[in-house]
């Protein structure tokens, strides 16, 4: 009977041990496979919508786009961009280079595991496929940028991944903007057009106006760069200018120039004027009815999308890691109404209300000047520079008010918001905005204006830039802007590229300058005009505080905490703010032998021995 | 000199000798007595594994509400971990406290197992009165029955049971208070003012403070909070409180306010045990209260515990234990995770008030982060019950056949209220709080889908099984004694949890989702695992002179494809007690002991491969906070759920093998009363899985992403040494002292970087991210540099020779700032390539794993009466600070940054005072931002763990009272530290990351990379907690 029993346990015991091994089995409970994943349109879109996470956008914090081309002379900031004065070290193109492999793994994972058959492919899924080939030209631009010759990743490289299998050696920079072109044509085949998803998801129109862009960066560094060591080999930049007006003409075909712009006529907000419908494209929520704006990212609060510009911009904040300004040589940039350039050294311009006085519109709109709004009144008042009045000077009544009513730049205080230029943001200013840290004003990030501009440069470059040319690109942007149209001629105080340009070519970089203004193009602009004259050895400026000026004769001098704020802003030997002169007294270092490229990573060097370092980064 | 030493050692001899030979005979047999192994019992002077144990007597009294922080100093080679845990929160209630034996076992982590009357639990869990003993398995043969999880050691709790005869009932209870000790002292405004000025003024800023604003803070200081300086005004719109700091002129000590001076705890447990010849039974209750450290909000945790074990002989052939240990913790506290709140309140400024001068319903200022906290609510009930039940079937004498089903449940109840924080404007209106703020959110949420006025309930459940059968067979032949045990086990665990969040609160004060009509998020977790083992163990001694013990055990393990699932894992040990022998009691020697061990073994490690990670899994995200509002399909404009591209498949991964060799002495002198014990071992990890090897970028996977392999080698190599001397003099008078010591260093002997990259932080290269062969685990690679520039003619000169723009350009470097050395004299200061082979003027500069850990314990009695005390510490270890706002200033404001360098103080500890806020600020992080040799801190400490104080009433008094023992006592933890380190560091909590300040898990402990600040030192602080007690049993 006992025996019995050990033998019932025995059997017990084997029992177990054969279904041991499936007892060890034990998969994920809530997560399919990968493998198979990408084989629906509801799977296919859930991973391509992730792909978006890491396109550049408004994020919780920070001023953003808007801040940084403080990488240029549009903005000062106490906390400059290093680059630009020369003070990156071989080690600072680390994480740009690693996060944008990263991206083009993720790019290429999709391309690798897309299991739709072809025969259940419809307009939609093509069109999400289309979205990623968009986002590998992406990603291989914004290397072509940064780090030039690279290595194409036209592949998955998972199954090659040790240190053997990613020898691999860097392509040409034509070489990558030509695959990249490649990747965008395939894209605009197989994207849908712009009006399908209300510009929310990449779309046709965005993808040419993508490719035209990438095309004049390469064509015009071809161009400007072809005796210096950034040269590409064998240059053709004449192919990469006539892809620019192809690329324009089809994407003039899709979208009339004069439906494209947003203007007074077509702008659903209501605008008043052409200046405000060119805000609108900065400070609105919902673009689905705005053409222009190809391609925008839509926030709200209420589900979390949100970011913290708005509320910034509200507090007079330039720069959301340090008290900044804008330049005056942005605000010289802009035209008068009539068409006429300005003359900096003219006297008015010591006045900053006149400043202000018949220009561009666009200039009212990108810098914040008297009659401004910061965001809603019931909050803060506008901004109104205006000469203090003390006892004596009228009735106490009337002393009270007008003073009550200045409100100058924030020059003093501390923090972020406090200008050291005089020139707060007034781009992308919601004055619907109360308080709360976050908001939902929606970001455009790619706009019809830049085709024009890019078709009419190509256009010059070309020789074929013909009053026709100017007249669907960039005269219609200026008049949206209230400025007349004149025939271009030579502006003598026009920025200074270090090489003489035509007036038709000065004129499209102005136009470029200041309808692009605070958008992130300048510093790409700069770099492939061969324009570090722009920068090395120079610093910008601000407005005009000579204690003659009104912007001076803003403060109370009687209070004496305000006069020792104001005593110590620091201006140059003609009274213009200088705020950069202690820390930058020899200007920007930007070492034109080098800076123009950032250094591929040292640890990427001694890992793929195929790699060559950019000029004068050992 | 080896005469003189020889003479020494002769001296010392007889004056121990006499001292033995005027001493009594210890009453217990220390070497006879039976102590806990793996599954079974051994008598202590047969074991030849390296196994520590530790009594009921030194953990009992001790006020702690985890059991683990009771057993640091008292075991040798038992690490407290405070490095970088997960959110680690230091001494918050109820926060876990990790730990390790014998150091790091692999570089990808590896814990102990702990095992509470058989069944896996966190020693949390266990009542620190109901312990009877704990053993600690610290080397291969001791552990290789648990295999699969038992590589780094096993912890082994056993708690009393009840004893034939008559049924005691016993009480202990005390209560105390706790207070914090370490915290940082904060300038006083005016103070306060000055710095930011001078740190404005050096970074070309204009002042902050005026001469007016500095004497309104002196004002203010004369008169606080009166009519005439109430700390604050309107500001200039005259529509809200002038919400700068600079505008506000109180004095605060934000530490002072957050933080209570002191608070309350209590513990009360009763047991009742007792059995007969064939049941017995102990039934323990226990009830613990501590009030958290944190003032004006709800900080608190209560918990309870009940221990029932049941023992029974069924039939004379046939044995039953049953267990149950329930523990009930009832945590109630602002947030859930509030490592957020800990990172801000050390960068408040003592100019802001902590009262506004209106008489509002609400009138707590915004940047006041009470008034957030006030609002929301966070309650966690936590309830976990293991239990055991075993059967011994004795067929034969010598014979048994155990049958056990050990099973643990965990279920947690969780529960999240944000209410509406509100303030009151100056004209008397009432401003509501909306939307959203970080680090406000359920567990596992994003806090920016968590909004004001929303409500969060959440559950957890884990389900853990484990069956085992073993039989074991004894037998003794002539001199010779055998044993041999043979059994299977699996192991099964199951987790799921989840939870609902709903916003838009209608009525206040009420939370529930009847009550909300918002919007609706929820998710949840789910996930499974198992192992399976088969063991054996063969013990055979001759006359327990000699022994020896060998065991193996086969383990297979879910997180292994099939085919790379199992593995085969033998140990072996041999010991020969030389004191035993008749020869060596013929000549009479002092000792009882002398026993050699050696033992050698390998044991499976699989905590290097996550569950899955053989498997190819799509990572699916309904709730990231970073997704798009993206139309598509038919859905509207939403984010909904995103897919992300899938880490690489680790397809080959397989046991991680950790070899243990083990050298140990045990000797017994003076009748048992002096006791050393000394183990050499070396702990080797081979096959290590990953961390990835180093690969060009271009692979574009980031190196957390790619496949494992097991492609390396980790060494330990250590020491433990541990001394015990105890004697009762003839007058009644008793003494004891223990010292233990240890000591290990692991390297990595295999790593596959063949550059020989140098990952490392803080040093202008990429963060911790990899390895290479030869590395010790903990050296921080850093710059020389010992001193600041004091006059700029040093600096004009030092820079004609020393090329520094690696740093920042020539033109800015200044008096006050860091003077680095070419200590490869090329001229400049660099990196290098940042290899092994050239690493510029970077070299290895300290190491931040403790060396040399001790303990001490001291303790005297008389006629009842005892003291005793216990000192732990570490003698050497580094810590670098690089890019720490707690020390280097920044964004801290406590008296220790007044010792920086400016003209009037040449000799500030402390570079020039630069700004430390952004992101970009060159001088700051050249100063502060690379590990530096001047700013390396010493962080060796001795601290003072515990001081009891005991009085046990003697029998004769307690005749006729029914009592049969009472003792009373008085006992404080943390009583002093020694240390070198700044006044706002606790030694012990110093490389707690806090992940909201910057600071990251990974990169630990170097932390961050330069250019970013980082939140070590962040936390809660320790608390020194002193409690009176009574132990009484009838």
């Amino acid at each position: 009977m006992k025996m019995n029993r050990y033998i019932a346990l025995m059997l017990l015991v084997l029992v177990t041990l054969v279904s041991c091994d499936g007892f060890l089995d034990r998969k994920p409970l809530t997560e399919p496979s990968s493998d198979t994943y990408l084989s629906s349109e509801e799977q296919i879109r859930s991973y391509v919508n992730g792909l978006y996470m890491s396109l550049p956008c408004l994020t919780q914090y920070g001023t953003g786009v808007r801040s940084q081309e403080k990488d240029s002379d549009n903005i000062l900031s106490e906390k400059y961009n290093p680059r630009i004065n020369g003070e990156f070290t071989s080690f600072s193109g680390e994480k740009d280079w690693s996060e944008a492999y990263s991206n083009l793994r993720s790019v290429n994972w999709f391309f690798e595991y897309y299991r739709l058959p072809e025969s259940d492919e419809t307009e939609a899924t093509a069109s999400l496929r289309g979205e990623v080939h968009f986002l590998r030209a992406w990603w291989h631009f914004v290397l072509l940028k940064k780090f030039a010759n690279v290595p194409v990743m036209d592949a998955l490289w998972d199954g090659n991944a040790t240190l053997e299998g990613l020898q691999i050696p860097a392509s040409g920079r034509k070489d990558v903007a030509l695959f990249i072109l490649s990747d965008l044509e395939k894209a605009i085949g197989l994207l849908q057009g712009r009006s399908v998803s209300s510009g929310l998801r990449i779309n046709r129109e965005t993808a040419l106006v993508m490719a035209m862009n990438v095309a004049l960066y390469e064509g015009s560094w071809e161009k400007y760069h072809k005796d210096d060591g950034f040269a590409a080999e064998h240059p053709d930049p004449q192919m990469f200018f006539s892809k620019v007006m192809e690329y324009g003409d089809s994407l003039f075909a899709m979208m009339p120039p004069d439906m494209g712009l947003n203007t007074v006529e077509t702008d659903p907000f209501g605008a008043v004027d052409g200046g405000e419908a060119f805000s609108h494209l900065f400070n609105q929520k919902d673009y689905s009815d705005v053409p222009e704006a190809l391609f925008w990212k839509k926030y709200d609060v209420s589900q979390g999308v949100q970011h913290s510009l708005t509320s910034l911009l509200a507090s007079g904040t330039v720069d959301s890691e340090a008290a900044a300004g804008l330049t005056k040589s942005l605000v010289d940039n802009y035209l008068n109404a009539d068409g006429s350039f300005i003359v900096p050294s003219d006297p008015r311009f010591k006045d900053f209300n006149e400043t202000f006085a018949g220009r561009d519109r666009r200039l009212y709109e990108t810098v914040m000047s008297t009659g401004h709004k910061f965001r809603s009144t019931t909050m803060t008042r506008p901004m109104r520079v205006a000469e203090y009045m003390y006892p004596g000077d009228a009735s106490e009544e009337e002393v009270a008010a007008h003073n009550a009513a200045i409100y100058p730049p924030r020059l003093g205080g501390d923090g972020n918001g406090r200008n050291i230029t005089g020139y707060h943001t007034a781009l992308g200013v919601d004055t619907t905005y109360v308080s709360s840290t976050f908001w939902d004003t929606g970001l455009v990030m790619v706009r019809y204006a830049e085709a024009l501009l890019a078709y009419a440069e190509a256009a010059e470059e070309l020789g074929q830039c013909t009053d026709e040319v100017l007249a669907k690109t960039i005269r219609p942007l200026r008049e949206r802007a209230g400025v007349a149209w004149q025939t271009p001629m030579t502006d003598p105080s026009f920025t200074d590229y270090g090489y003489p340009l035509t007036p038709n070519m000065q004129e499209i970089r102005r136009e470029r300058r200041s309808e692009l203004a605070l958008q992130g193009f300048r510093l790409d602009d700069i770099l492939r005009w061969r324009g570090h004259e722009v920068l090395a050895g120079r610093r910008g400026r601000g407005a005009y505080f000579g204690n003659d000026g009104v912007l001076y004769r803003s403060f109370n001098r009687n209070d004496a905490a305000v006069m020792e704020v104001v005593r110590n802003i620091p201006v140059d030997s003609e009274g213009w703010m200088d705020p950069l002169k202690d820390k930058l007294p020899a200007g920007y270092g930007f070492r034109p032998d080098r800076d123009y490229l950032l250094p591929i990573p040292p640890d990427e060097l001694s890992l793929d021995h195929e790699l060559k370092q950019n000029p004068n980064w050992e | 000199m080896k005469k003189l030493n020889h003479i020494l050692c002769i001296f010392l001899f007889m004056a121990v000798t006499a001292t033995a030979m005027s001493g009594q005979t210890a009453d217990t047999l220390v070497l006879d007595e039976s102590i806990v192994i793996g599954m079974g019992r051994q008598k202590r002077n047969t074991v030849t594994a390296a196994v520590s144990t530790i009594d009921s007597r030194t953990v009992s009294a001790r006020p702690v509400s985890d059991l683990t922080g009771a057993l640091q100093g008292n075991a040798v080679g038992f690490n407290i971990v405070t490095d970088a845990g997960s959110d680690a929160v230091g001494g918050e209630p109820g926060a876990p406290v990790r730990f390790n034996i014998r150091g790091q076992g692999s570089v990808n982590g590896g814990e102990p197992y702990v095992l509470v009357d058989g069944v896996e639990q966190s020693l949390s869990n266990v009542n620190v009165a109901d312990v009877e003993s704990i053993t600690i398995l610290k080397d291969a043969s001791a552990s290789s029955v648990y295999g699969a999880r038992a590589a780094y050691g096993v912890v082994l709790v056993t708690t009393k049971s009840g004893t034939e005869g008559r049924p005691t009932v016993n009480y202990n209870g005390s209560v105390g208070f706790s207070s914090p000790i370490g915290m940082p002292e904060i300038m006083a405004s005016v103070d306060f003012a000055g710095y930011m000025n001078e740190m404005r003024e050096n970074s070309g800023q204009t002042p902050l403070f005026s001469p007016s604003a500095i004497k309104r803070l002196e004002d203010f200081a004369s008169d606080p909070y009166s009519e005439s300086f109430p700390g604050i005004s309107v500001n200039e719109n005259g529509d809200n409180w002038a919400s700068s700091y600079y505008n506000q002129y109180a004095d605060t000590d934000w530490f002072d306010y957050y933080f209570k001076d002191y608070a309350i705890r209590q513990s009360h447990n009763l047991s009742v045990s007792g059995g007969t010849s064939k049941v017995n039974y102990y039934v323990g209750a226990g009830y613990l209260s501590q009030d958290g450290l944190l003032d004006q909000v709800e900080d608190e945790l209560d918990k309870y515990h009940v221990n029932i074990k049941l023992s029974a002989l069924v039939k004379p052939w046939l044995k039953m234990n049953f267990n149950n240990s329930l523990t009930v913790s009832d945590l109630a506290r602002p947030l859930a995770n509030q490592t957020i709140f800990y990172a801000l309140i050390s960068d408040r400024y003592p100019t802001q008030t902590t009262v506004l001068p209106v008489d509002g319903e609400y009138s707590l200022p915004s940047w006041n982060e009470v008034m957030y906290l006030k609002e929301t609510s966070y309650t966690s009930v936590s309830v976990s019950d293991a239990m055991s039940l075993s059967v011994t079937a004795t067929p034969l004498e010598g014979w048994d056949i155990t049958a056990e089903m050990k099973a643990r449940m965990d279920v947690q109840d969780n529960s999240f209220a944000m209410g509406f924080p509100k303030t009151t404007l100056p004209d008397g209106r009432i401003v509501v709080t909306s939307g959203s703020r970080q680090g406000y959110q359920y567990p596992g949420m994003h806090w920016k889908n968590t909004s004001f006025g929303s409500y969060t309930r959440g559950n957890s459940s884990g389900i853990y099984l484990s069956p085992n059968v073993f039989s074991t067979f004894e037998a003794k032949s002539g001199r010779h004694y055998f044993k041999a045990m043979i059994g299977f086990q699996t192991e099964y665990q199951k987790n799921s949890s989840s939870y609902t969040y709903k916003d838009g609160v209608l009525s206040e004060g009420v939370f529930s989702f009847s009550n909300s009509d918002g919007t609706v998020v929820s998710d949840e977790l789910r996930n499974h695992w198992a192992t399976a083992g088969f063991y054996a163990r063969m013990n055979w001694n001759w006359r327990e002179i000699c022994f020896a013990e060998i065991s193996g055990r086969a383990d297979g393990s879910s997180r292994f494809a099939p085919g790379h699932r199992w593995g085969f894992f033998p140990a072996a040990s041999v010991g020969c007690d030389i004191a035993r022998t008749e020869r060596f009691r013929a000549l009479h020697t002092p000792f009882s002991q002398m026993k050699i061990r050696l033992s050698y073994g390998r044991l499976g490690n699989q905590n290097g491969a996550g569950l899955y990670q053989y498997l190819a899994i799509m990572p699916l995200n309904p709730a990231n906070p970073n997704a798009w509002l993206l139309p598509g399909g038919t859905s509207d404009i939403s984010q909904g759920t995103v897919a992300t591209v899938p880490l690489m498949v680790s397809p080959f991964i397989t046991w991680e093998k950790v070899d243990n060799a083990d050298i140990g002495l045990d000797l017994s002198l003076f009748n048992d009363r002096l006791s050393l014990t000394f183990d050499a071992y070396q702990r080797t990890t081979t096959d290590m899985i990953g961390p990835a090897e180093a690969l060009p970028s271009i692979s574009g996977i980031p190196s957390g992403s790619r496949a494992k392999v097991n492609n390396s080698t980790l060494r330990n190599r250590g020491w433990e040494l541990t001394v015990n001397w105890s004697d009762i003099l003839p007058g009644g008078f008793s003494y004891s002292a223990g010292f233990n010591l240890f000591d290990y260093k692991a390297v990595v002997t295999r790593y596959n970087n063949p550059e020989g990259m140098i990952s490392n932080n803080h040093t202008g290269l990429a963060a911790n991210k990899g390895y290479y062969e030869g590395m010790d685990l903990g050296e921080i690679w850093g710059y020389e540099a010992d001193v600041l520039f004091t006059s700029g003619e040093e600096v004009d000169e030092y820079l004609e020779d020393v090329d520094m723009s690696f740093f920042k350009p020539r033109s800015q470097w200044m008096v006050g700032d860091l003077k680095f050395k070419d200590s490869n004299g090329d001229g400049r200061v660099d990196p290098g390539k940042g290899t092994i082979d050239d690493h510029g003027d970077l070299k290895v500069i300290g190491n931040a794993t403790p060396r040399f850990s001790f303990g001490i314990n001291l303790s005297a009695g008389y006629k009842g009466l005892e003291i005793s005390t216990l000192l732990q510490g570490v003698a050497k270890r580094d810590f670098p600070m690089a890019g720490s706002t707690y020390l280097f200033g920044g964004r801290n404001y406590f008296t220790d940054h007044l010792d920086h360098f400016s003209n009037d103080n040449p000799s500030g500890w402390l570079p020039r005072l630069t700004d430390g806020t952004g992101a970009a600020d060159t001088d700051w992080r050249v100063n502060t931002g690379y590990n530096t040799s001047r700013y390396l801190l010493n962080a060796a400490y001795m601290r003072m763990k515990n001081l009891t104080v005991s009085y046990d009433f003697a029998a004769t008094v307690l005749k006729n009272t029914g009592i049969s023992r009472l003792r009373i006592y008085a006992t404080c933890d943390n009583v002093f530290t020694l240390d070198a380190l700044p006044d706002a560091f606790d030694p012990e909590t110093l490389n707690i990351v806090n992940t909201w300040a910057g600071g990251s898990r990974e990169t630990a402990p170097g932390l961050t990379t330069p250019m970013v600040q980082n939140g070590n030192g962040k936390v809660y602080p320790l608390s020194r907690t002193f409690v009176f007690g009574i132990d009484i049993t009838f």
